[in-house]
């Protein structure tokens, strides 16, 4: 097993809305970053990876984002990842809406 | 307002059914996101950060109240009860389900309305002045001109996969509320010895690297300007980049290459399809007198009703015969 150097989470988005969704184990996907599945591990990363490219009919472009794994749950470490968790920000709709 | 028809209403009807196709296989998954992602953007739909985006085209940004109504009417029923109108004359809708969208498609079409060639690399939505028709200080309404370029650069075999996205703007006024110099193509009207015509001005474009446009021709006869506008935009798919989509924009081409340069290539350009049309189909101006009478007139009364058969049959002829022949006058007809 060899540790990542940065904790990391699986997003896509969702094939039927578009809806920015996040990986949680074992194999379900959650529109809340809180609550997706934190990921330290190389070989685990590239397994869940495979996984969720492997579901093509319900998700679209799945990729590995970095996260900070705090204590609530985990947080974007970038801006653009940031966003896509948040939703738009302008005034209550999509995520904020919930 | 121009009225489609019955070709524009069966070409519309055929690309609404395909696109339903297409949608249900991605569903099915006969179809993988590569495969279908060209054949949304086609019909103007992207995936962006939060969700689906619907593009729909206003083409020269003329409404009616039964169009109005109609978009309300999707964003009440597909959306969230809003859409964004755009400063290149679309609206576009931030939270269509993917499922929905053939059906939306549909409901435009039932208004004469579509979403196809509002993204890709092609020749987008044709803008023009907002206030055309109603400013003071225009020679003429450009909105017949922008309905021409319209019609001969919407569905244009060589013009579907250029090296980038591509924009034009009509104006007639001097005053330039149309944005000419920000467009890869402006057309500002103008005339010459009383004759009819537009400067033609390329490579403006805001974005990343805004630039300010340059006039390639201080005066196109209308007759040519079809022929005209095709040698410019062959032109540019031939020399565009295509290895940097940040340095693929027509402004960058006339940056790099500079105005003289393209100036002669256009020029030679527009001889050579001058030369090569198997058949002058008819001239801009007989097809604007077309475009303007079916605005007017009673669709019933208009003879080219009659010529929508040959409007099928004739769109695999090359260039921009095929388009002009597309909304020929009909005392040419018989020459085909």
């Amino acid at each position: 097993m060899s540790v990542t150097a940065i904790s990391k989470v699986v997003t896509a988005n969702d094939l039927r809305s578009g809806e920015v969704l996040y990986l949680r184990f074992p194999h379900s996907w959650t529109p809340e970053l809180a609550k997706a599945s934190v990921i330290k591990d190389d070989d685990l990363a590239k397994a869940s990876l495979a996984f969720a490219q492997g579901q093509p009919n319900t998700v679209v472009g799945a990729y590995l984002s970095d996260v900070i794994d705090e204590r609530d749950g985990p947080r974007a470490s970038h801006f653009r990842e940031r966003f896509r968790a948040a939703g738009p920000s302008n005034y209550r709709h999509g995520k904020q809406e919930l | 307002m121009y009225q489609y028809s019955r070709f524009d209403h069966e070409f519309i009807a055929e690309r609404v059914a395909q696109f339903r196709a297409q949608v249900a296989r991605r569903l099915d998954g006969s179809l993988t996101e590569e495969e279908f992602k060209p054949l949304r953007l086609m019909n103007g739909l992207y995936l962006q950060l939060h969700a689906y985006m619907l593009r729909v085209a206003i083409p020269y940004g003329t409404l009616n109240s039964r169009q109005m109504h109609q978009l309300a009417m999707i964003a009440e029923r597909w959306d969230k009860g809003y859409g964004h109108f755009t400063t290149r004359q679309n609206i576009q809708f931030n939270w269509p389900k993917l499922e929905d969208v053939p059906d939306i498609l549909q409901a435009l079409a039932d208004v004469e309305m579509h979403a196809i060639q509002t993204s890709g690399n092609t020749v987008r939505n044709v803008t023009a002045d907002h206030f055309a028709g109603a400013a003071a200080d225009e020679l003429a309404d450009p909105r017949p001109i922008a309905e021409l370029i319209r019609q001969w650069s919407t569905d244009h075999p060589e013009f579907q996969f250029l090296p980038r996205k591509f924009k034009i703007a009509v104006t007639g006024s001097p005053n330039d509320r149309a944005v000419t110099r920000a467009h890869d193509i402006g057309l500002r009207m103008t005339e010459q010895n009383g004759l009819r015509g537009f400067e033609v001005i390329v490579g403006g474009g805001l974005g990343r690297t805004p630039m300010i446009g340059k006039t390639l021709s201080p005066f196109v006869a209308l007759d040519d300007l079809l022929p005209y506008l095709e040698a410019v935009v062959s032109t540019y798919n031939l020399l565009g980049r295509r290895d940097n989509k940040y340095k693929a924009r027509i402004k960058i081409t006339t940056h790099e290459h500079g105005i003289e340069h393209i100036k002669q290539r256009v020029e030679a350009q527009f001889a050579r399809l001058n030369l090569g049309l198997r058949v002058r189909i008819c001239s801009s101006s007989k097809i604007l007198s077309s475009i303007s009478l079916r605005q007017n007139l009673n669709p019933q009364a208009h003879k080219l009703r009659q010529i929508a058969p040959r409007r099928k049959a004739l769109r695999s002829a090359p260039g921009w015969t095929r388009i002009s022949a597309l909304i020929s006058c009909p005392d040419m007809r018989s020459s085909l």
